[in-house]
């Protein structure tokens, strides 16, 4: 348990044919951590999100996820690495929107093995419908709904649930509350955190609005991250 | 991971079924009519093959084969000469052979051609391997002025019984000479057999003599030089010459040296040919037509693929953030790939499942149709191994078809990673 959850070294990144966005001598997140990074749009979040994920690879520095370096590994094996390992919650459009919500729960575990023996203790539907609850959402015959019906902030809890499920390290949330209206914002937070902190996941934490930095553990800003200034455009 | 894939896929499939059921229709009608002119083929070949059977030899005066067939099966085109009616009968009664069938032709009545012949035609042929002549209503001609109809003849000019026609002299649709005094009775109409017969006036070889008998060179006799219809029965009306005749032999094992002893006869130029080699021969000829159907057929199968990777193609930019979430829950870029060929497999599969099932119900309800219309007989058979052939044919072109949106998700899911573009 002694290897930090991230880990990047003299990472240094640029869009083909485009000027370097990112250099990054040294950023790590330890497991566990509750990590809150700000910035305003285009400072590279995303890109660095890419990085993390492994759908992008750096020109040069490493990157370490629990002990992995992605270098190491093929472009297979970083999908297979980031399904089993990751849980990913982006700013709207998340599920998938022909699936029902107990489908797009558990599309992780279609993935990944790993993921499917880690809730191996109970039916994988019960997993869901445990995680929906713990996320504040009740609603009758929930499960077999189409994603379609549900409001904005249900299917952001229910994109949480699916982050969540089967345990991954890491949990990166790309502006998962901007969508959402103050009070909806607070208490998704809450739960999610506290959801996190029940099995010691790693929670990455993207967005613009810092009156949530708060209930981090720690809250970097991606001028704090990226040793280059922020490009002019 | 194949099952989620494609478990995927048809979900995908059933949130845009409005399209996905256009496509599949659109697949369905394409697979229909490229089985559909299939069987009719295969049937229509079989029929044309049949289209006189159990029948050894067939005889005229020398000619070319084709020549030969085409007159005296398919009532097409004219004998340049005659076979005497003494060559005639010493074939006929030669020991080997079974029965002979004698046709005369020369008439016409609007437009079908006048047959004549004896009542062996109606005993001894056959078409369509062993089917029979039978009559609609009727039967054989019995008095010297009757006429037996085919299907077609008696449906395009809606005869009935009883009816009385004039036979015109020649072959010409509109005919000024008629055998005007002569008029005939009609005393049977047969059953449909999708054959030439169905376009045949069939009377009596005496009635051809009796028609002619005041007739030289294509003139009728002046007035008062007449025979008239009651004179001419007291007359011999024994033909002088035929224009060919059929020959069934009591063994087939005789057929080749009869063929032989015919072709090589004496005292007059005759020709013996064998039907079946005569008419695979004219449907090498024939044959192109229902080639050319089936390209056609073939092309409309493809307009039917392209409208379903248009379909697909134009799906794929509303689903680019679909593929970045199946990307980040830990889809391989190969997945992608697998669900949009997947897609298109099952569009295609669904589609060919359905183009069967219409076209066998298509030939359930027009099969009486084409009995009675055409005398085409199709048989509800099960899929020839050639008609499977076809139809994976189809699924595999779509297949392939589905490689090009899927190698563009592909392409776009290694651009976009996981960012959601809208």
């Amino acid at each position: 348990m002694s290897d930090p959850a991230i880990d990047i070294h003299s990472l240094e990144f640029a869009w083909k044919g485009q000027s370097r966005l990112l250099a990054i001598e040294r950023f790590t997140v330890a497991r566990g951590e509750r990590v809150f990074i700000k910035g305003p749009s285009g400072s590279g979040k995303s890109t660095l999100l890419g990085l993390i994920g492994g759908v992008l690879a750096p020109q040069s520095g490493t990157i370490r996820l629990i002990g992995t370096a992605l270098s190491e590994l093929d472009a297979g094996g970083r999908d297979r690495f980031r399904g089993e390992h990751f849980g990913f919650i982006f700013q709207m459009f998340n599920l998938i929107p022909y699936l029902t919500v107990r489908e797009n729960v558990l599309l992780p575990l279609q993935f990944s093995a790993a993921r499917r023996r880690r809730i191996a203790g109970s039916e994988p539907q019960h997993e869901a419908l445990r995680l929906l609850e713990a996320l504040g959402l009740t609603v009758d015959g929930l499960l077999e709904r189409p994603v379609t019906e549900l409001s904005i902030g249900q299917q952001q809890r229910v994109a949480a649930a699916r982050a969540l499920i089967g345990r991954p390290d890491i949990v990166v949330a790309d502006e998962p509350t901007s969508a959402l209206d103050a009070d909806t914002r607070v208490s998704f937070l809450k739960l999610l955190m506290h959801e996190c902190g029940t099995f010691g996941t790693t929670l990455l934490f993207v967005s613009h609005d810092s009156s949530l930095s708060a209930q981090f553990d720690r809250t970097l800003s991606m001028s704090d991250i990226n040793d280059l200034r922020a490009p002019a455009h | 991971m194949a099952m989620p894939v494609l478990n995927l896929a048809l979900k995908s499939l059933w949130n845009r079924r409005t399209t996905a059921l256009l496509t599949i229709s659109a697949i369905a009608v394409s697979v229909a009519l490229l089985l559909g002119v299939q069987k009719l083929r295969t049937a229509a070949r079989e029929g044309f093959a049949n289209t006189v059977s159990g029948v050894d030899l067939i005889v005229g005066a020398r000619s070319g084969p084709l020549n030969l067939l085409l007159y005296s099966v398919f009532r097409v085109g004219d004998a340049t000469a005659n076979v005497s009616w003494a060559s005639y009968q010493k074939i006929a009664r030669h020991p080997d052979v079974a029965w002979t069938i004698p046709i005369s032709l020369g008439d016409s009545h609007r437009g079908f051609r006048v047959m004549g012949t004896d009542h062996s035609y109606f005993e001894h042929y056959r078409f369509g391997g062993t089917r029979e002549l039978r009559f609609d209503s009727g039967g054989p001609f019995h008095d010297l002025y009757d006429a037996v109809l085919g299907a077609d003849v008696a449906r395009t000019l809606g005869y009935r019984l009883g009816d009385s026609i004039v036979i015109a002299h020649g072959v010409g649709n509109v005919s000024f000479a008629e055998h005007k005094d002569k008029p005939f009775r009609i005393a049977g109409i047969l059953a449909p057999t999708g054959t030439p017969v169905d376009r045949t006036v069939h009377v009596s070889l005496e009635a051809i003599t009796a028609i002619h008998i005041d007739w030289q060179s294509g003139m009728q006799a002046p007035e008062g030089f007449r025979v008239s219809a009651d004179e001419a029965r007291l007359r011999d009306l024994t033909p002088d010459s035929i224009t060919a005749f059929l020959v069934g032999m009591r063994s087939r094992v005789m057929t080749f040296t009869m063929q032989r002893a015919i072709n090589d006869y004496r005292q007059e130029p005759l020709l013996a040919i064998l039907p079946g080699v005569a008419l695979s021969q004219l449907w090498e000829l024939v044959g192109i037509a229902d080639t050319a159907l089936m390209v056609i057929a073939a092309f409309v199968v493809l307009a039917g693929l392209l409208g379903m990777l248009t379909a697909i193609l134009t799906s794929l930019n509303e689903r680019r953030r679909e593929m970045a979430v199946l990307r980040a829950v830990g889809a391989r870029p190969r997945h992608i790939f697998a669900l949009l060929v997947a897609e298109a497999g099952l569009l295609a599969s669904v589609g060919v499942a359905a183009g069967v099932c219409l076209t066998y119900l298509l030939l359930l309800a027009g099969r009486p149709l084409l009995e009675r219309r055409f005398g085409i007989f199709v048989g509800v058979s099960g899929l020839s191994a050639l008609d499977l052939e076809v139809l994976g044919t189809v699924v595999l072109a779509a297949l392939l078809m589905g490689v090009l949106p899927a190698l563009r998700a592909y392409r776009n899911t290694l651009s976009d990673g996981l960012q959601i573009r809208v």
